[in-house]
């Protein structure tokens, strides 16, 4: 499959940092191992965790082009909100008192979704970005495939990072760590969560899509959990937001 | 994929994956199926893929090609069509559509298990019907395969059988058969099924062979991590009152367990196994008269409300904490799921309930 790529070669995708810092910085450290040289993110980029504004700092500071989560929008708008359950709705109303006007300000700049490289970024299912439906299923999936134009679809939402493709209307679930992208074929890529990963893995979760070679291989990095339960305590009385970092649910 | 399975009579000559969007079928050494006889045209027929159809079109051959008896030039091509060229039959089986509501990630397959240094549960599958009848084949693996495939575990000399058909995963103490979805569904006691765990004298049906299932006696039995192990009861939903079907009957599971008790090193830690206080908590103390386990496995513990599941995070919050005290968390968290408003997340919760505890679930 043949992408305009300007001229990067690979590049990173991060989604669902929800505010862990510790995770961000791993993940950023291992795509500069890598050789990454483009970095786009899919959203919740706050929420959850201890640190929105560093984690919003350093994706401004390197211009890391990022899409609207619904978490991000629940810290801008109480609309969002109703369709929270408890702990997300008081994380949210924490970030919101701990942003700053210039973190406020970047996370309303944010497009629903972004097109690049012949690829199309996005939080939540492509189908109707701001209803912030998952993509759990493959019926679901079907559904995103029908809503894209792009031979290649990012977006995460789920925090468990899946590779599945469509060809001659066919669904395959590639169950491998590097999927090669195919000709005549739609791919869609759940990059899972950088910073709340919850398929029992709990090392962050991203991708990495080379370009030239035409794959796109998940990428699990450690980070130091520990420091990022313990921040999350001293700021939140759900003690589950802490512990499910350590059993990546 | 569709497959397409040549046949002259009743012998199998070749089997093919649809890979591509088009392939070519004739005597001519340039086809992507060759078929060496002299009632095939060089050019004979293609099959090609169009518009979300397959279509199989005669290239003016001398003997023509024909769908299910019909002679055609060109015609949509369904699952489990006859195409004749010259005196050969092509069967073509088309790949069932996934399910709709089938998950993407089903995180469960991950659990690790414990205690690996204890023999592992056995099963069996022996061979009643078809051409390898009375053979034998032991489940001793995490996963066997099963299909008509060399490499398959259980390897089936049965046309009808797919090269990788279905697989039989083993799941703590039990084993569940799952149909790979390639072609020809496979039926356990009669009814076809995607996926089931398998009982005592259970009767698996796959293409035209058939198999009865037992379970070997073994030692101890390992346990996943974080499941509660409650054996296959008798009748497999017991009606609550409020119909919902939500309550466990557990009066066989005591039974079984007296019928293998754990076999462990003493002083050896025999972390959630089947005297994991957890299930004899479940069970009540003797395990024995009592038939439901308490209400509060049905409702969540927290009472916070929580079960009104919003439409976004609640869905796929795992929250242990919220789990009620000596029940596993992760059945406390799909009977949660069963409440959700939307419907393929009820199923996929029924499911899994089904998966670590043996009975089913309304959903």
């Amino acid at each position: 499959m043949k992408l305009d790529n300007g001229n990067a070669r690979r590049v990173g995708v991060i989604s669902d940092i929800h505010g862990n810092l510790e995770a961000l910085e791993a993940v950023l450290t291992s795509f500069a191992e890598a050789r990454v040289d483009r970095i786009f993110c899919c959203g919740d980029v706050v929420g959850y965790g201890a640190s929105p504004n560093e984690c919003i700092e350093l994706l401004r500071r390197r211009e890391i082009p990022t899409v609207l989560g619904n978490h991000d929008a629940a810290v801008l708008n109480d609309d969002e909100l109703v369709f929270f359950n408890e702990m997300a709705r008081d994380a949210a109303l924490w970030t919101r008192g701990v942003l700053t006007e210039e973190s406020r300000r970047w996370l309303s700049s944010l497009p629903m979704t972004i097109s690049r490289y012949g690829s199309l970024f996005v939080h939540a299912s492509p189908t109707d970005p701001a209803e912030w439906n998952y993509v759990l299923t493959y019926g679901e999936a079907r559904r995103a495939f029908k809503a894209i134009e792009e031979p290649l679809c990012f977006l995460g939402h789920s925090h468990q990072p899946f590779f599945i493709t469509l060809r001659f209307g066919e669904i395959d679930h590639i169950r491998e760590d590097v999927m090669t992208l195919g000709e005549n074929t739609s791919h869609l890529v759940n990059v899972g969560s950088v910073g709340q990963p919850r398929d029992r893995d709990p090392r962050a979760s991203s991708v990495i899509w080379d370009l030239a070679q035409g794959t796109i291989t998940l990428n699990r990095v450690e980070y130091d959990v520990a420091r990022a339960q313990q921040k999350i305590r001293m700021i939140s009385g759900h003690a589950t937001l802490a512990e499910r970092l350590a059993r990546g649910e | 994929m569709p497959e397409i399975v040549v046949k002259l009579g009743n012998k199998v000559v070749d089997t093919h994956t649809l890979f591509q969007e088009c392939i070519r079928i004739g005597r001519g050494r340039d086809n992507d199926i060759v078929i060496d006889h002299l009632s095939v045209s060089r050019r004979h027929a293609e099959i090609h893929y169009d518009h979300g159809h397959w279509l199989v079109a005669d290239l003016d051959s001398a003997n023509g090609t024909f769908v299910n008896g019909q002679r055609v030039t060109t015609v949509p091509l369904y699952h489990a069509d006859t195409i004749t060229v010259g005196k050969m039959h092509l069967h073509f089986f088309d790949t069932p559509m996934e399910q709709d509501d089938q998950m993407i990630c089903d995180s469960a397959e991950e659990r690790t298990m414990v205690l690996s240094e204890c023999s592992d549960p056995r099963g069996c599958l022996t061979v009643v019907k078809g051409k390898q009848r009375g053979k034998e084949f032991i489940l001793d693996g995490e996963r066997t395969m099963i299909g008509r495939s060399p490499e398959c575990d259980i390897q089936l000399s049965d046309w009808r059988v797919a090269k990788t058909h279905a697989h039989v995963l083993r799941r703590g103490p039990r084993f569940l058969i799952e149909d790979l979805g390639t072609w020809g569904a496979i039926h356990v006691n009669g009814a076809p099924v995607k996926e089931t765990m398998l009982r005592e004298g259970d009767l698996i049906q796959i293409g035209g062979t058939r198999m009865t299932f037992r379970l070997l006696p073994s030692g101890v039995r390992s346990v996943p991590v974080g499941s509660l192990p409650l054996p296959q009861a008798d009748k497999e939903t017991v009606e609550s009152d409020d119909g919902r079907g939500y309550r466990l009957a557990v009066s066989t599971a005591a039974d079984l367990i007296k019928e293998s008790p754990p076999v462990a090193e003493e002083g050896e830690a025999v972390l959630q196994s089947w005297d994991d206080p957890a299930l004899d908590e479940a069970l009540g103390s003797e395990g024995d008269s009592q038939e439901l386990i308490p209400a509060e496995i049905a409702e969540p513990a927290d009472g916070n409300g929580n079960s009104d599941a919003d439409s976004t995070d609640a869905e796929i919050d795992h929250d242990a904490g919220e789990a009620a005290e000596g029940v596993n968390p992760e059945v406390a968290m799909w009977l949660q799921a069963l409440e959700s408003e939307r419907p393929a997340l009820r199923r996929h919760a029924a499911r899994q309930l089904e998966k670590l505890t043996g009975v089913r679930y309304e959903t």
